[in-house]
């Protein structure tokens, strides 16, 4: 541990799911599998709790010209604002950026009331694709996750099984689930028992 | 007989399979095994129409008298016909052989047998059934109360409905799902088909849900209907095919919509592979389905009703629309000399099937003045009628052999002239239809009379539906396809789609009258009671002299009657039997059948296995199991581990064989003598940040926490508004407007939500926001005299001296080159570390530590070296030594309520005065007489062993532990008046007799001083 520790080079840390194994099931059909998955690895993530009177510091860190609205979520380059509540939005950016990003918007939110917390290694977050994700979802979902109602750009707090998520639709047949760290390896094993029906792969 | 059946040796013929006609494959036989005989069949049959295709009637006995029971129906109202399908751990009991399809190397067994189907000695019931009558059981073992218990297991054992799986653990997988519609279509027969089309082609997302392996519903079972000129059976093909290419519609065959909840929340269970032989491995053998439906489309078809009349559940009686089903559907002629026995003019039709197959017919209708198209096809056809007539008595032994047929009055009340007798192997009986309304009427919806087709049928509905067809007491096939066009409309139009009506196909059925004559009773010509039993509800044995019995007895409410009679209390909740019952009810008491009203309808319509309805929430996944960042560490060191909440904490360490007690005590020993190492990551934290989070936390916690200095800590204590204490732990002030907060680890969400709720609802001019950093942060909190000598090789970079670094500070540091917060704070009464480290690190910190220590002695150790560690210092636990009713008074706490701050949360409830009350349960120490002797924790303490029982309880013991640092057993408990008990003796007596002696003493074992807190 010592020796990995020198400026700038801090060793990268485990990851929620390290140790997972790649793996999954074959689609019945022999075809690619209806699902993959992988983990965000260490995707930066800062909670943010404030009203409108902080979208100056976040327009100038994420170029998303406002808070998104309820229930979306705003791609902006690598960055995303994700609304989690009322007052509450999860900022996502790249690895690495998060401590960075975090004393900037600090120090332009100045004396704007808003909490910026660093949640990074609290949350796991996991890219879903393949043509079965929306099914896949659905069996552990109560939401309607139609791909006209579950829009792209859509995002919800939800359940997921017995496990709490935040569900963002990326593309129609792309999905960010974002838990916490220590419901990760029950999402991982729920994933891959759901997806066997359409085969599912985990990329570790 | 087909020429492939010819050459299977190990399969007799199928004797009553028509040559041609039917739905079955004949190029597919298929070979399966009832009762241990190996039959024929062919792929398409049911279980019972392949039986019936072997002239095999007798499938089941009857509940209570063990009665040779056939098949009546052919869908899921069957009554009788429940067999165990499958081997060894798959074998499912009580599946209508009606809905079982048939797969090669099916394995069915009847049921309520014994020995043998044919020779069953619980037919002795049968012999003695003059002595079993309604309300039997309730009357005769009701005295003396005490032999209940013995009764109830022989008549269990007696009784029975079918043997679950000998091995409980179910190999098939189940699964469930989620979906949402704007349209979900209940019944796939001509009106649902016609009501999914329609609301499929405005655009809708439809599901179309029926219970059967394809759709048509009893259409399938017609060969005397044509729709826009081509076959009943090519329009369900191109109407299928028409859903089938819409890509919003879900088509789900072999599926049951089995409940119907509040707002239009469906349950189903599909059966996603019981029909193959061989199951897919990755496909579930039945899906749940929930669906969220906006409007719901009801076409569940109709029950035929039997005619209740002596000897009329003998094998070979059957429903008449069934019969022509098997023939039409399945090309099985049931029986050659035939006997149809109606009220109405449906039967004529399966009279003209019978008539068609092959097989020697004879009406008996209880009408007199017949007429229409149907009795004239039946008259040109040669078919003898006997108009104003009823069969009054079947007879035969496992089949019927001979009906007497005898003039009836009106109602068929009385036997107007002497029988004639007639033999016959089938009698095909038709009652009229009862529009299954289970579904509406689940949904709370209303029904009504229908004086002329004798049924209730759906009126005003509760939820966003609408019934149709044959559900809605539409049953003429051209009408019911425009009642399904006309909901189909009205759903899409009501989930917000547009769409014209438009015309209905043009449908061409036999002209019939549907109107039924009532004749709820038949006549024998015998005494009341006398002669063969006419049975009303056959799978509980429920007859019409029960009912009548029970009216006799003084039952008016038809609720009352169901459950002393158990009428319609069966797997089959009645389908075929509530409505006579409920007629032949109204008779006896005198009243309209709409006065006397139905039971109520309850999901789920069929049985559904609890296996689909569980789903994968079994095993690992049925609870989420939580691990801290550091689990890979204590697992590969022999962790033993405790729930806590969902998370699996380390509990002690073992090594070397040793037992729990001695790995406890060699843990906690290290923490007082050289160090100690705990994982204490599960411990909630809440970041709380804002201009007002100090006032906040003034008015959360009892004591103040204005003052509190940057980078200090405090203890507090959080009370509910009761005055109760609801939970604890340090609080540290990172900065002017920010704190760190930790909480138990089992309260942490709820302590966080209840945060939240008072700064939403009650102090919403507070600037505090809050967020849970529980997880980005894994704790290892190093304890004992040795620590910092260890934080020192571990490379910590700051000043450890308590002078720089003194006790309930926090200090940001770097442990090699990596950044920490380290606490000093204190679970053990020793010199403590705290180290938080973002979570990624956690392991690689746990590790590094573990290394630095090792020549110091460090020691992991796990949740029970912590409690002991805990309990020497008399530090409490929330949630053990408390339980909702404890204030800090109670504990001993007083020092932590502010007696000067305005308010706090509780501050006005604890200055009731029953807070103050001498005799409330206080905590205190306990030591033991035989200081070896550990208590039971739970166990109760009393002033007087020797007091008659109940004894009085001074309270309970709720911390116990054997303390190695004191050689000897130490516990804490809250005792009624403990305070002034102080240095007296409590008893706790032990279920074994023995009884342990203890000393009420303070509860603080160890170091009482507090020496030890700077090593």
């Amino acid at each position: 541990m010592a020796s990995a520790a020198q400026d700038g080079g801090r060793p990268p840390g485990r990851t929620a799911l390290a140790g997972r194994n790649a793996g999954g099931s074959d689609s019945a059909d022999g075809g690619k599998p209806g699902l993959v998955f992988a983990e965000l690895a260490h995707l930066g993530k800062l909670n943010l709790r404030g009203g409108d009177d902080m979208v100056p510091a976040v327009r100038a860190h994420t170029g998303s010209p406002a808070l998104p609205a309820n229930n979306s979520f705003v791609t902006v380059g690598e960055r995303q604002v994700v609304w989690l509540g009322p007052d509450e939005y999860l900022l996502l950016c790249e690895a690495g950026s998060e401590a960075h990003l975090h004393s900037q918007l600090m120090i332009d939110l100045g004396s704007v009331h808003a909490a910026v917390t660093n949640v990074t290694d609290g949350l796991c977050a996991l890219s879903l694709r393949g043509p079965a994700v929306r099914r896949v979802l659905a069996k552990g979902c109560a939401l309607d996750l139609h791909p006209a109602v579950f829009t792209p750009g859509t995002c919800a707090q939800t359940m997921l099984s017995h496990a709490g998520v935040t569900m963002m639709a990326i593309e129609d047949t792309r999905f960010t689930i974002i838990c916490r760290t220590s419901f990760a390896p029950y999402v991982h094993d729920w994933l891959v028992d759901a997806g066997m029906e359409y085969g599912v792969s985990f990329r570790g | 007989m087909s020429a492939s059946s010819m050459f299977r040796k190990s399969a007799p013929a199928q004797i009553s399979r028509a040559a041609t006609g039917g739905r079955v494959n004949r190029a597919k036989p298929v070979s399966f095994t009832f009762d241990g005989r190996v039959l024929e069949g062919y792929e398409g049959d049911t279980l019972a129409s392949a039986l019936l295709a072997n002239n095999i009637h007798l499938v089941g006995r009857s509940f209570k008298y063990h009665r040779p029971r056939g098949i009546i129906a052919a869908g899921s109202e069957e009554p009788n016909a429940l067999v165990r399908v499958g081997r060894g751990a798959r074998a499912e009991p009580n599946l209508r052989a009606t809905q079982v399809e048939l797969h090669d190397g099916l394995f069915a067994e009847s049921q309520n047998r014994f020995p043998s189907l044919k020779f069953d000695i619980g037919a002795v019931n049968s012999a003695l059934q003059a002595f079993f009558p309604a309300g039997f059981y309730y009357k005769t073992f009701m005295w003396p109360a005490s032999m209940w218990m013995t009764y109830e297991h022989v008549i269990r054992h007696a009784a029975g409905l079918g043997r679950v799986a000998d091995d409980h653990d179910d190999p098939d997988r189940y699964e469930k799902t989620n979906a949402h519609c704007d349209v979900l279509v209940a019944g796939g027969g001509i009106a649902g088909l016609m009501a999914a089309l329609q609301a499929g082609r405005s655009g809708a997302r439809v599901i179309l849900a029926d219970e059967q392996n394809e759709f048509g519903g009893w259409l399938l079972g017609e060969s005397d209907v044509t729709i826009d000129g081509t076959s009943a059976a090519d329009w369900i093909a191109s109407a299928v095919a028409e859903l089938s290419a819409m890509p919003e519609v879900t088509l789900l065959p072999r599926t049951t919509v089995f409940g119907y909840m509040d707002h239009n929340y469906l349950t189903l269970t599909e059966r996603v592979t019981d029909h193959l032989g061989e199951r897919p491995s990755h496909l579930p053998r039945q899906r749940m389905w929930k669906v969220r439906a906006g409007q719901t489309v009801l076409a569940q078809g109709a029950h035929e009703r039997p005619l209740v009349f002596s000897g009329n559940d003998l094998p070979g009686v059957m429903l008449s629309g069934a019969v022509r089903s098997y023939i039409n559907r399945y090309g099985v002629v049931p029986g050659n000399r035939t006997v149809v026995f109606t009220n109405n003019d449906d039967a004529y039709r399966t009279a003209l099937a019978l008539h068609g197959a092959g097989a020697h017919v004879v009406v008996v209708d209880l009408r007199r003045d017949l007429k229409g198209e149907l009795v004239k096809a039946v008259r040109t056809a040669g078919i003898e009628i006997m108009s104003g007539s009823a069969v009054t008595i079947a007879a035969g032994t496992q089949r019927i052999a001979r009906v007497e047929i005898s003039p009836v009055n009106e109602g068929a009340s009385a036997v107007l002239d002497d029988p004639i007798h007639m033999d016959c192997d089938l009698l095909a009986m038709s009652g009229g239809l009862s529009p299954a309304v289970h579904l509406h009427s689940q949904a709370r919806g209303k029904l009504g009379w229908d004086e002329r087709l004798l049924c209730f049928k759906p009126t005003t509905a509760h939820e966003a539906s609408f019934s149709a067809g044959a559900g809605n007491g539409v049953f003429d096939a051209a009408r019911a396809i425009v009642d399904g066009l006309r909901a189909g409309t009205a759903a899409a139009k009501a989930a917000g789609f547009a769409i014209e009506q438009g015309d209905a196909p043009d449908v061409s059925a036999p002209a019939q009258s549907w109107r039924p004559l009532a004749a709820w009773t038949i006549a024998n010509g015998k005494g009341e009671g006398e002669g063969p039993k006419a049975f009303v509800d056959f799978q509980n044995d429920v007859t019409a002299s029960d009912v009548k019995l029970a009216v006799r007895e003084g039952y008016q409410s038809v609720e009352h009657v169901k459950r002393y009679t158990t009428l319609g209390m069966a797997t089959d909740q009645g389908k075929t039997s509530n409505i006579n019952g409920l007629a032949i009810l109204a008779e006896s008491l005198g009243n309209e059948i709409p006065a006397v009203g139905t039971t109520t309808f309850r999901m789920p319509y069929t049985p559904s296995g609890f296996g689909a309805i569980a789903g994968r929430d079994i095993g690992a996944l049925f609870d989420p199991v939580r691990l801290t960042r550091m689990d890979d560490w204590h697992r590969a060191n022999g962790a033993t581990f405790e729930h806590v909440g969902q998370w699996m904490r380390a509990w002690y360490y073992p090594q070397n064989g040793e037992t729990m007690r001695e790995a406890v005590d060699r843990e906690v020993l290290a923490a007082r003598t050289t160090a100690g190492l705990l994982d204490a990551s599960t411990l909630g934290k809440i970041d709380i940040q804002g201009p007002d989070a100090a006032e906040f936390l003034n008015r959360l916690y009892t004591n103040s926490w204005l003052k509190l200095g940057i980078g200090k800590s405090r203890y507090g204590l959080m009370l509910k508004d009761d005055g109760m204490v609801m939970d604890d732990g340090v609080t540290t002030r990172l900065a002017e407007n920010h704190f760190h907060m930790t909480t138990t680890t089992g309260g942490a969400a709820g302590v966080l939500d209840w945060m939240e709720e008072w700064l939403q609802t009650e102090w919403p001019d507070l600037k505090v926001y809050l967020t849970s950093v529980t997880e980005e942060w894994s704790v290892a909190t190093l304890s004992g005299p040795h620590a910092g000598k260890i934080l020192k090789a571990a490379g910590v970079d700051i000043s450890l001296d308590p002078a720089d670094f003194p006790f309930m500070t926090m200090r940001e540091a770097h442990i090699a080159g990596l950044p920490v917060r380290i606490f000093r704070i204190s679970f053990t009464g020793e010199l403590s570390y705290e180290i938080n480290i973002r979570a990624r690190h956690g392991l690689a910190l746990w590790t590094h530590l573990m290394e630095a220590g090792a020549e110091h002695g460090i020691t992991p150790y796990g949740t029970e070296a912590m409690h002991v560690l805990r309990a020497e210092k008399g530090f409490i636990i929330v949630g053990q030594e408390t339980d909702g009713s404890v204030t800090p008074q109670d504990l001993g706490m007083d020092w932590i309520v502010s007696k000067v701050k305005p308010d706090f949360i509780g501050k006005r409830a604890l200055a009731r005065g029953s807070m103050s009350a001498e005799d409330r349960k206080q905590l205190v120490g306990l030591r033991t007489k035989d200081r070896k002797t550990v208590i039971p924790e739970g166990a109760h303490a009393v002033l007087d062993p020797n007091q008659p029982m109940p004894m009085e309880m001074l309270g309970q013991i709720t911390s116990s532990y054997y303390s190695p640092n004191l050689g000897a057993s130490i516990a804490m408990a809250m005792l009624k008046g403990g305070r002034a008990l102080m240095g007296g003796t409590v008893y706790m007596p032990m279920l074994d007799g023995t009884v342990i002696e203890a000393e009420v003493v303070e509860p603080v074992f160890y170091d009482p001083k507090g020496e030890r807190i700077n090593g």
